[in-house]
């Protein structure tokens, strides 16, 4: 096994103060939860309530006692039931950013709402791409009715991709029928709970609180066996302190809640300690998602989900740039790719996002699905042993003269130790490069995407699948009255 | 002596020191200097100072935010002083807040900023703002806007109830609407009647003076 380069950014000290200061903060002062049944379910465990105000303060003995029945390890399981994500130790894995509102046009760039026909699109290109390792409900399609969208966004992606899926609710009638949706590939509850295909985000809205329909999907995913991934997201000088640490403590106090209320709902329920940390552009007052804090930020809470040995996500690889392909949305998406690997995030979403996690991008994915390769194969790090040291052929080479080109060895180990990232990086000769066309990174990425489009098959899902499946996405729809939807069930 | 004291309230105010404004201004009580000179000669000027800075890029949101603040303290302090504030520069009031049910505050404050700075007398009343108070704030205050956020797609639909609260009181005339937020969109402000819609908070500023009729030329 080679050496795994981890990032750290806290002494073990540092850790255990944020530690400390973050139960102190839940205990002292606590977290509003709009939820009846939440809050019943601490104050079984002990937990002083306020019913009234719906208000609950976490005793450290009790954040303490729930930390450890969590799970440490969430497999994740393709449609298929083949194993996919293995969110473990510092296994890292990666999906696109989810619920863009925004789209950039794969023909002409220009900034649009998504439909379904781009849900569709982009679910098969997600599929194709070999880095990125699960979907996420990427965008949000606004020729159905909004408040279908949340389901009506999975059921496409489960008709056009065989990955597993990360996703969330925009409306509190939405998990039940996304489990009902999720179970129909399965056949079961019981085989959904045995074979997870989905993840649930539930974001606590900074500072210290969970909204009802943030608490409504954890416990009823907790209770189902359905990994939930919390995302506290602080956003530095605005819903969070300024100062990194401050809004460490923050981030740190909201996920512990989280945590503590999937245990209570089902003692041992998967949940993956997770956040999407901004910091607040003191120009223009937008949410920096590209910015070096936001990413030591995500970097430093992996520090302490190492340290509750709990499965991790972290929202990096998005940039602020208005477009998919320039050298801001490389930039930033590279930084926070390679650190968030390296701090060992089991589960990084934000790939193709751009816009403070507003647009998605066919261009950039298929960019960053460079980036995760190249990522995956750094956190590799070197192999040192008697035949990657090529002794031997050290010493013929350098006995006899020639080249290594030829050697068996090379052949042995290059597809090994070296990353192919294919044809989006350009590494032909100049005058090739001129002969060709002289394309640009941008036009590189489209003609990948409009060649994937083209080619990438997926495979169809069984009858009876499919069957189960469109029954319950009619019985949705007819319970909204939504009569025709585009690509609607049979 | 008096109009070195408007001036040091106006660097103190630039400075962001907001206990020393606050001092100066009830030193400026004492000494019977005329309230409307504090606002506009010392407030206001220092707050514009700061405006002008944060378009070059030299001041950043934190120091506009404390300053806006420091603003109300003041404001509030003079209050008694004052039979009116008779400030000409002034551009009117608005009555802004987050629509009932979302309580999503920071992008909404960082607009009533904003407005502060560029010189309305914002009356920002938080979050989860029922159709009912909005209006009710507006009839107290006889404002000439008001500016509802909203951060959620269920939410932005509240919109709605106030415009059509407004127009069962018969004030859509007197009284304007602009609306912003992350779901929100131009064609959304059309569809429920609102005067203006901003994407961020430079536009707010821009379609707040424009509905109270100071529209730059050079925009």
């Amino acid at each position: 096994m080679a050496h795994r380069p981890l990032l750290t950014l806290l002494s073990e000290q540092e850790v255990h103060q944020i530690h400390t200061e973050s139960l102190a903060l839940l205990e002292e002062i606590g977290m509003k939860i709009e939820s009846e049944k939440a809050l019943q379910l601490l104050e079984q465990a002990g937990a002083p309530v306020d019913f009234e105000t719906q208000h609950a303060h976490f005793p450290s003995s009790l954040v303490e006692e729930q930390l450890k029945h969590a799970p440490s390890a969430i497999i994740l399981f393709t449609r298929e039931g083949e194993p996919a994500l293995k969110l473990e130790q510092n296994n890292v894995h990666f999906n696109p950013g989810s619920a863009a509102t925004h789209l950039l046009d794969r023909q002409t760039g220009e900034r649009r709402h998504p439909r379904v026909k781009d849900v569709i699109e982009f679910a098969r290109v997600v599929d194709a791409l070999p880095y990125i390792d699960a979907q996420s409900t990427a965008v949000i399609p606004t020729d159905v009715p909004i408040n279908l969208a949340d389901r009506y966004r999975l059921y496409q992606i489960l008709l056009n991709s065989t990955k597993p899926i990360v996703t969330g609710t925009f409306v509190l009638d939405a998990f039940e029928d996304m489990q009902r949706m999720l179970e129909a590939i399965r056949g079961g509850e019981k085989q959904l709970r045995e074979k997870p295909l989905a993840i649930f985000d539930t974001c606590p809205s900074a500072p210290l609180q969970w909204s009802e329909l943030t608490v409504h999907d954890l416990l009823l995913g907790a209770q189902a066996g359905i990994p939930i991934e919390l995302i506290s997201m602080p956003q530095l000088g605005a819903t969070g302190p300024i100062t990194l640490a401050g809004s460490l403590v923050l981030h740190n106090a909201e996920s512990l809640s989280g945590v503590v209320l999937t245990q209570l709902a089902a003692k041992g329920a998967p949940v993956i300690y997770g956040g999407s940390p901004t910091a607040v552009d003191m120009q223009y007052g937008t949410a920096r998602l590209g910015a070096i804090e936001s990413i030591m930020l995500t970097c430093a809470y992996a520090q302490l989900a190492n340290h509750y040995n709990l499965p991790s996500h972290g929202y990096l690889g998005l940039s602020d740039a208005k477009i998919g392909a320039d050298a801001q949305s490389g930039y930033e998406a590279a930084t926070g790719i390679l650190l968030g690997a390296m701090a060992g995030l089991n589960n990084i979403a934000g790939a193709g996002m751009l816009i403070f996690e507003s647009t998605q991008s066919f261009e950039k994915i298929v960019i960053d699905d460079v980036l995760a390769g190249m990522v995956k194969r750094f956190i590799k790090g070197i192999t040192v042993n008697k035949d990657t040291l090529a002794l031997s052929e050290l010493r013929d080479v350098g006995t006899k003269g020639g080249d290594f080109l030829r050697l068996r060895h090379t052949l042995t180990w290059f597809r090994k130790e070296h990353f192919m990232p294919g044809k989006l990086v350009d590494r032909q000769p100049y005058e090739s490069w001129l002969d060709q066309g002289a394309l640009t990174s941008q036009e590189r990425a489209r003609e990948q995407v409009n060649e994937i489009l083209s080619s990438h098959e997926v495979s169809p899902l069984t009858k009876s699948q499919r069957q189960d499946l469109d029954a319950v996405v009619k019985t949705f729809m007819k319970r909204h009255k939504a009569s025709s939807l585009p690509e609607g069930p049979r | 002596m008096s109009q070195k004291l408007v001036t040091n309230i106006r660097e103190e105010m630039i400075n962001c020191q907001t206990n020393r404004v606050l001092e100066l201004v009830q030193q400026s009580i004492k000494e019977g200097i005329d309230a409307t000179a504090v606002v506009s000669q010392g407030l206001t000027a220092g707050i514009r100072v700061l405006g002008d800075r944060f378009e070059k890029g030299e001041a950043f949101l934190p120091e506009l935010a404390v300053a806006a603040e420091t603003m109300k303290q003041a404001l509030e302090i003079l209050e008694p002083h004052l039979a009116k504030i008779v400030d000409e520069e002034a551009l009117g009031s608005i009555v802004i807040g987050t629509v009932q049910g979302d309580i999503h505050d920071i992008g909404k404050s960082i607009v009533a900023t904003m407005l502060t700075v560029a010189g309305f007398t914002v009356y920002d009343l938080g979050i989860d703002v029922s159709p009912a108070d909005f209006i009710a704030k507006a009839k107290e205050v006889d404002a000439e806007i008001i500016a509802m956020s909203a951060l959620l797609t269920t939410t932005m639909e509240r919109m709605q109830e106030t415009i059509d609260l407004l127009n069962k009181e018969r004030l859509d005339k007197r009284v304007k609407v602009m609306v912003g937020g992350a779901p929100v969109s131009q064609q959304f402000a059309e569809s429920i009647g609102a005067d203006g819609y901003g994407v961020d908070f430079n536009q707010a500023v821009k379609i707040a003076k424009r509905l109270t009729g100071h529209a730059e030329n050079t925009s």
